[in-house]
């Protein structure tokens, strides 16, 4: 088999199986990095990341690498421009969040808006008389200039819309019809909220949950796929070795079926001569021999 | 030259069989497939490249993806078994293997298949040859 195997067209069907392999390997360790990216990416904590205006260009997404880092920012909060997000649920809690826009000045002396989550509060707090949540419930921002710092998020999708007060997601879509642009994509959630507010945990998706199965997955499936290559170059050398041994086999049978049925044919002129057996017709004599005589030649 | 080893013909049209629905499916999946990489990254597209607005279709993207790996896989497993009952060479595989991953592709790749098992069912020895030749009005003594 292995003489096979080392043959020129052989060795060079190998070397582009092994180039095969070598591509999915390398997919693999693609896809493996891609499962643990999360985990290696907060590995050392969140960093302190200064001015939201030095981090982040106004219509820029928060990218996963910036998500839960820490940022500060300078403005004054908007007075009535703030929603409350209910249906969220905090460590058990019927959670209620606070959003209010603070207006940030650029380096250019533009203004730009940004969303600041400055905390939750159980929802039987916000919920008035007729048992819907009442938003002018909710605490006012501070006036005048405040410095905030919180964890940088990601805007969340928005499914709802904003109605009186009353949004279904942090989202920045739904806060510019509501406030207006320019406006930061993301925002930002207040570290440690004055007053009765509480802070909102950090923001869970695909991306944090930490470990990706799904891609641990599809890097064992490249694995698998490489492992397939060498497989199939293995099954092609075992096949062309199996068929010479049987056309070896197949020859060296015919070989000694000749070799016996010419014997037994010369030795059988020689019986014809002799008194004692009737002559035979040499051909048939010969073929009955070849078959009865590769029998035990097969064990030769 | 020794002669080739005979084939297993039914074994082979069996196998054959298999890999042509399978060839099919994939090629409807695949095109499938495209048609939703079209739609959550042109139609629906983001500024840069292979970003997205629509959230619709990456929940279908992530959906059918999957899936449709998983057709393809069962598609080269098939695809095996025919490649080892026709006993051809490695390339031949490699070749099966593509077949399935340029959209369209399948199609031709489906029908080439059946002329290169058809040659070689004509061209080369088969187990059924002797039946068929008892069974057959040969010319008898």
């Amino acid at each position: 088999m292995l003489r096979v195997a080392l043959r020129p067209r052989f060795l060079g069907l190998l070397a582009l199986m092994v180039v095969a392999t070598l591509v999915c390997g390398l997919l693999a360790t693609w896809q493996w990095d891609r499962a643990h990216r999360a985990i290696s990416s907060k590995a050392e904590g969140s960093q302190e990341l200064g001015d939201i205006r030095d981090v982040l260009d106004v219509g820029d997404a928060v990218t996963n690498a910036l998500v839960g880092d820490t940022v500060s920012a300078t403005g004054i909060y908007v007075p009535d421009e703030q929603v409350v997000v209910p249906g969220r649920n905090i460590g058990g809690a019927e959670a209620v969040l606070v959003v209010s826009s603070l207006l940030v000045e650029l380096e250019d002396g533009s203004q730009v808006r940004l969303p600041v989550a400055r905390g939750w509060l159980p929802a039987e707090e916000l919920t008035g008389a007729d048992g819907q949540i009442d938003p002018s419930l909710a605490p006012a921002p501070p006036q005048g200039e405040v410095e905030i710092s919180g964890r940088l998020e990601a805007g969340e999708a928005a499914s709802g819309g904003v109605s009186e007060g009353v949004a279904s997601e942090i989202a920045t879509p739904l806060l510019v019809n509501e406030w207006g642009s320019p406006m930061y994509s993301g925002f930002v959630s207040v570290d440690d909220p004055p007053g009765d507010l509480q802070p909102l945990p950090a923001a869970e998706s695909e991306f944090t949950r930490g470990l990706d199965w799904q891609n641990i997955g599809y890097s064992l499936q490249w694995v698998l796929f490489g492992a397939f290559f060498l497989y199939l170059w293995w099954r092609s050398v075992r096949a062309a070795h199996l068929d010479e041994v049987a056309d070896r086999r197949e020859a060296m049978e015919r070989m000694l079926d000749e070799a016996s049925s010419s014997s037994e044919a010369s030795s059988g002129t020689t019986a014809a001569t002799g008194p004692s057996s009737a002559p035979a017709d040499s051909s048939s004599s010969s073929a009955v021999h070849a078959t009865a005589g590769s029998t035990p030649d097969k064990d030769v | 030259m020794p002669a080739p080893r005979p084939l297993d013909e039914v074994a082979c049209r069996t196998s054959f069989a298999r890999f042509r629905v399978a060839s099919i499916v994939e090629g409807i999946a695949l095109l499938v497939l495209v048609a939703i990489m079209i739609m959550r990254y042109v139609v629906f597209g983001g500024e840069g490249i292979f970003t997205t607005t629509s959230d619709t279709w990456t929940q279908i993207s992530k959906t059918w993806s999957p899936i449709h790996g998983l057709i393809y896989m069962i598609y080269v497993v098939l695809g095996f078994d025919l490649w080892m009952k026709m006993r051809w060479g490695l390339p031949r595989m490699l070749l099966l293997m593509l077949f399935g991953v340029v959209p369209v592709l399948s199609f031709f790749g489906e029908r080439w298949t059946h002329q290169a098992v058809e040659d070689d069912l004509a061209r080369r020895p088969t187990l059924q040859d002797e039946d068929r030749a008892d069974a057959g009005p040969g010319p008898r003594a």
